[in-house]
């Protein structure tokens, strides 16, 4: 049994930092192509919003794993032949791109139009009133839903595995097979996930204060 | 795949029914500041269901308890919607206004009574996107139990994929089910959006 | 006559804050009493304490000598907000109490809670929910979910402060129908003139305390205490205003 979480340990600190460049890449991806999505849903005319949306909708309304399948397995068939790891990053930055398109839309809404108005009213062109009032408007109030989808971002890693991306997942249950210490290992397992859960909460809840506090200085 | 999509349907169906009958006094526990309830919900909603399911799966026999592995998913499942249920049951009761309790109290309703005939339908009705978001979630979270060999939705895909060796129309099929069942479902919420993912 | 409802010593304190001061009351079987004062004077806190919703820190509250405690059937409450519930039709609201607590099978309690309706007007109304009825409608809702109930001892916390002005007039007439028919009330309200021609009793409450108690015409016209004809005098000037 020692030896079983031994193993685990190491099998963790193989695993941790795979999730986590994985985590940290997806949520930068994901979140500069969500930003994208976003604004051009807002902005753009429908021909080009349209069949953004039901991108987004697609994307949202099917599971991250059927996901994963169809890029990796599927993807070969029309030429997108891609390494685990690769296809893993692909696939949580799309999905990550859906849900943080949809944050940023709702922040475009949520601006006063007024504040807009105002912005015209005194001079300031329309590119002008978009990047000085509006942007860092919408930011404030866009923190916490962000914050909270990079959390979440963090726990879809864990589905990689089923596509042999060799993160946190994969490597302990790895352990858990060839020893056959299921109960001591997925413990381990599940005890690192939730510590890292809750870890990057308090890390997203500090920094979503901080950036609050920078934008409303 | 007709078969696997009732599957995922009923499976779905219990999740969330389970999750809602314990999301209820999870919610009134937090409410009241129960640490229990506070670590149950950091638990399910900290750790990734894959791993739960893994878990429950192939760790509770160790600990002598040896489920049938459609109670073990079925169940994780619904523990895990519990969680969340919790929370937004929590929400609802807030908005609950406290007049419409002390007249209840008035009249002579028990709590238990005041509990389930006035604070649950209005913070139901005041949560209801909220709760069907979380049923959507769940819809799409089953898709993990293909993992512990149950055959639903995307396990079915997968044997389709492995049976024909044409992967792409497999998972697309199955994706455009899920696509189906969740925009039915999202058409229950006033405000469709799909919120958060699993 | 019989004294109903007897109030002793009645306290309240929140925090270091005294809300009531050692209220003393008897109410006979079927008297109307009015209860006015300055707002902060403590008059929705009385009611409140009688009722049982607030916590007393001294005193007591027995109606025919027994001990009230919520929900025990006794004592009925009309909240300036309504309070009904928004998930219930009018009926259903009417009836949920006459179900659960009293054991009444659904056909009777409906058809009870139905008569209950129609005695403040509302036979018409009874499917409709909360939400689409108006505030006079949706007071007398509460006043039939009250009544149906049958306490003995009906408390009316400024049941016309949240409505418009002209949705006053059809819950005031259903509170002088009770108060005509009998029912033993208190009634707490900033309409001079409706508690003046209702009320057998008046009582001046202003800082926890009961200032004074007398007929209407003794404290609405003749009453010597400086604070009563200040608070009347603001009062009027007000109304003066507003008619002006």
């Amino acid at each position: 049994m020692m030896q079983a979480l031994q193993d685990s340990l190491v099998a963790t600190a193989q695993g941790l930092p795979v999730t986590l460049a994985i985590w940290l890449a997806a949520v930068a991806l994901g979140m500069a192509g969500g930003f994208l999505v976003g604004a051009l849903r807002f902005f753009a005319p429908w021909p080009l919003a349209l069949p953004l949306a039901m991108a987004v909708e697609a994307v949202r309304g099917t599971p991250f794993l059927v996901q994963c399948f169809l890029l990796y397995f599927g993807g070969p068939f029309i030429g997108i032949d891609l390494a685990p790891v690769t296809a893993g990053l692909l696939a949580l930055s799309l999905y990550g791109a859906a849900y943080f398109s949809e944050v940023f839309r709702a922040g475009f809404l949520a601006v006063p139009p007024g504040q807009l108005e105002v912005a015209r009213m005194l001079g300031l062109s329309r590119p002008q009133a978009v990047l000085r009032i509006m942007l860092p408007v919408m930011a404030l109030g866009v923190l916490p839903s962000l914050a909270n989808l990079c959390v979440i971002l963090i726990k879809e890693t864990a589905v990689l595995s089923i596509i042999t991306v060799p993160e946190l997942t994969f490597r302990v249950q790895g352990v858990g097979t060839s020893t056959f210490a299921f109960a001591e290992t997925l413990l381990v397992l599940a005890l690192v996930y939730w510590a890292l859960s809750e870890l990057t909460a308090w890390g997203a809840r500090t920094a979503e204060r901080r950036i609050a506090r920078a934008l409303a200085a | 795949m007709m078969a696997a999509t009732w599957a995922t349907i009923w499976i779905s169906a219990l999740g969330i029914a389970i999750g809602f009958s314990l999301g209820v006094p999870i919610a009134v526990a937090s409410a009241r500041g129960k640490t229990w309830a506070a670590i149950y919900i950091s638990f399910f909603r900290g750790v990734p269901l894959l791993v739960q399911l893994l878990l429950a799966y192939y760790a509770l026999p160790f600990l002598g308890i040896d489920l049938p592995a459609i109670v073990a998913a079925v169940g994780t499942v619904g523990l895990c919607c519990a969680a969340y249920m919790g929370e937004i049951l929590r929400g609802g009761f807030a908005l609950v206004p406290k007049g419409g309790v002390e007249a209840a109290r008035l009249l002579g309703l028990s709590p238990q009574q005041i509990l389930l005939r006035i604070q649950l339908p209005i913070a139901v009705q005041a949560m209801r996107p909220a709760i069907i978001n979380e049923a959507i979630l769940i819809v799409k979270a089953s898709s993990l139990i293909s993992v512990v060999g149950i055959l639903e939705l995307t396990r079915s895909a997968q044997a389709l994929a492995s049976s024909t060796f044409e992967p792409l129309p497999a998972y697309a099929l199955c994706g455009a089910i899920y696509l189906v069942i969740n925009v039915a479902l999202s058409m229950l919420a006033r405000g469709k959006s799909m919120g958060r993912p699993a | 006559m019989s004294t109903i409802l007897q109030v002793r010593g009645l306290q309240r304190r929140v925090g270091a804050t005294e809300i009531l001061r050692g209220i003393d009351l008897d109410v006979t079987a079927g008297e109307v009493i009015g209860v006015i004062g300055p707002s902060g004077s403590g008059k929705s806190s009385l009611l409140r304490c009688i009722a049982g919703l607030d916590d007393i820190a001294g005193g007591s509250v027995q109606v025919e000598g027994r001990t009230t405690r919520p929900g025990d059937g006794a004592i009925g409450m009309v909240f300036q907000q309504f309070n009904l519930w928004p998930h219930l039709s009018a009926r259903e609201n009417v009836a949920l109490a006459l179900r659960l607590v009293r054991k009444m099978p659904a056909a009777a309690a409906a058809e009870k809670a139905e008569a209950a309706l129609a005695q403040v007007g509302l036979a018409a109304l009874a499917a409709r929910k909360p939400a689409a009825l108006s505030g006079g409608q949706q007071q007398r809702v509460a006043i039939a979910r009250t009544l149906a109930m049958e306490p003995r001892v009906l408390l009316f916390d400024e049941p016309t402060a949240a409505l418009d002005p002209e949705l006053t007039t059809e819950v005031l007439d259903v509170i002088r129908n009770l108060a005509a028919s009998g029912t033993t009330m208190l009634v707490v309200s900033h309409e001079m003139g409706f508690v003046a021609g209702l009320a057998h009793r008046v009582v001046f409450l202003d800082h926890g305390q009961v200032v004074q108690t007398g007929s209407p015409r003794e404290i609405f016209s003749e009453a010597a205490e400086p604070r009563i004809r200040s608070f009347l005098q603001t009062y009027l000037s007000r109304v003066a205003w507003v008619q002006g």
